[in-house]
């Protein structure tokens, strides 16, 4: 079936647009088109709440923007902002990567954990999942102490730490499968997946596999109730 | 190209043509399908007993097709032996029941799943504690109508269908109905016709789900739950 696709990115510079493109037409299916766009307005990466507050907005103005065009939305950040707001406006699907990643990791295996990148995501997502409803499939959540502007520059030391991050909830957890909670990793998925054996969940592909899958199903989000 | 396995876990040939020609339409044009049912054990999966005799059938033809396909459906709401077929091959296995809350959770705050008989109710709990999703789930219900007499009146199975939807909708919080039945394909539609809340139906969910996961090279962890099975551990099989 025909995919308009639209990935908002929730940051204020377009810096990944071209990346993200490039990687998500990769694993987009052959009649998927897939457009990257970021807000105008707001902060240049989401890592605390009150980045996140900026950027919702912007967000809501793209989505009414765009709602006509496309048959779903991503937006692409680990922390989903603005997901349930943008439902409120929309009646196309719209999947946010944080809780596509951990529903699809909970039909892997027992337990998994998220790896992010500073301290401050861990209670974060914690709440996250526990809004979710996922918390009892959740063994931790490990954090690699890098920005995300970071992450690339570094992109030696993130992975490094990344291994360490895995090992630790791999061992000591009881993690089965590794979330990467930052959609500014699925540069490094490939070169991590080749290093261990264990299922790696990249919230990005992810997010925009799940919404071809709810477009093809022709499923979008219930207005009974939540989504006003 | 994908290959899909559907392991139908019931000897009744019922839904054997319905099945593959409505999987036929739902499937992305680079997925092949093949439909393997089992040749002994219960005629519909309606109760633990039932369950007990389809599971070793249904581990023999995961077993037999395990390296010629890339995904495995278990085509049953009661995702019979979901846990020991992922243990047995490295491949993504799929139950449609996990598929459909999963998918579910992601449409509206709680679910709703109407099934067969009264027994599905209480069992449908179950599945959902198993999951981790039983917080997300608002009621499970069956119509009392068994699973080989859904389609001898579709009119009527859609009818006690929506009948119970709209009942869980209105008193009891749900915003997602999802059919609690492979069997009930047939009247799917019709049902979805009558309500103005997302309705999932769980084989095509379940059929997109493997599509999914085979796409994003995703397959269970066997570092915990899921452990390689002593084989020869089995005797007389």
């Amino acid at each position: 079936m025909k995919k308009n696709i639209l990935i908002i990115n929730p940051v204020a510079t377009d810096k990944w647009n071209a990346t993200d493109a490039e990687y998500l037409r990769e694993c987009a299916s052959v009649d998927a088109f897939i457009k990257v766009i970021n807000i105008e307005k707001g902060p240049i990466s989401i890592e605390s709440f009150y980045d996140e507050a900026f950027a919702v907005p912007g967000i809501l103005e793209l989505v009414e923007e765009n709602k006509n065009n496309f048959n779903g939305i991503v937006i692409n950040c680990f922390a989903d902002p603005g997901v349930f707001a943008a439902r409120e406006i929309c009646c196309v699907p719209i999947v946010g990567p944080g809780e596509v990643a951990m529903l699809l990791a909970s039909m892997l295996g027992h337990k998994f954990s998220i790896i992010t990148v500073k301290k401050s995501a861990v209670p974060m997502f914690e709440i996250k999942a526990k809004k979710m409803g996922v918390e009892e499939k959740l063994a931790s959540i490990e954090y690699i102490n890098i920005p995300v502007l970071d992450l690339e520059k570094e992109a030696g030391r993130t992975i490094d730490e990344l291994m360490k991050s895995i090992n630790r909830a791999t061992n000591e957890k009881g993690a089965e499968i590794i979330v990467l909670g930052c959609t500014g990793m699925s540069f490094l998925y490939s070169d991590l997946a080749k290093k261990i054996n264990i299922p790696i969940v990249e919230p990005a592909a992810a997010s925009l596999k799940t919404l071809e899958t709810l477009i093809d199903l022709k499923l979008s989000c219930s207005k009974a109730g939540l989504f006003f | 190209m994908r290959r899909i396995l559907i392991i139908n876990p019931i000897t009744s040939k019922e839904f054997d043509n319905m099945t593959k020609e409505y999987l036929e339409k739902i499937k992305d044009p680079c997925t092949q399908i093949e439909c393997v049912s089992i040749k002994k054990g219960p005629a519909s999966i309606e109760t633990f007993y039932d369950e007990a005799f389809a599971q070793p059938e249904i581990l023999k033809i995961a077993d037999r097709y395990k390296d010629k396909c890339d995904a495995i459906v278990v085509d049953c709401f009661a995702d019979p032996g979901l846990y020991a077929i992922r243990e047995l091959v490295n491949i993504p296995v799929i139950g449609p029941a996990e598929a459909s809350m999963v998918v579910a959770t992601m449409l509206g705050h709680k679910f709703a799943v109407i099934s067969t008989m009264r027994n599905s109710g209480p069992w449908t709990e179950l599945q959902a504690k198993a999951y981790g999703l039983s917080n997300r789930m608002a009621a499970a219900i069956g119509i009392d109508i068994p699973v080989l007499e859904l389609s001898i009146d579709p009119k009527k199975t859609a009818g006690y269908i929506v009948k119970a939807a709209k009942e869980i909708i209105q008193h009891k919080g749900a915003e997602v109905i999802i059919l609690g039945c492979t069997g009930m394909v047939s009247v799917a539609e019709m049902v979805k016709q009558e309500l103005d809340v997302p309705l999932i139906e769980p084989l095509a969910t379940a059929l997109k789900v493997a599509e999914m996961m085979i796409d994003l090279k995703l397959r269970h962890s066997k570092l915990g739950l899921y452990m390689a099975p002593e084989k020869g551990k089995i005797v007389g099989y």
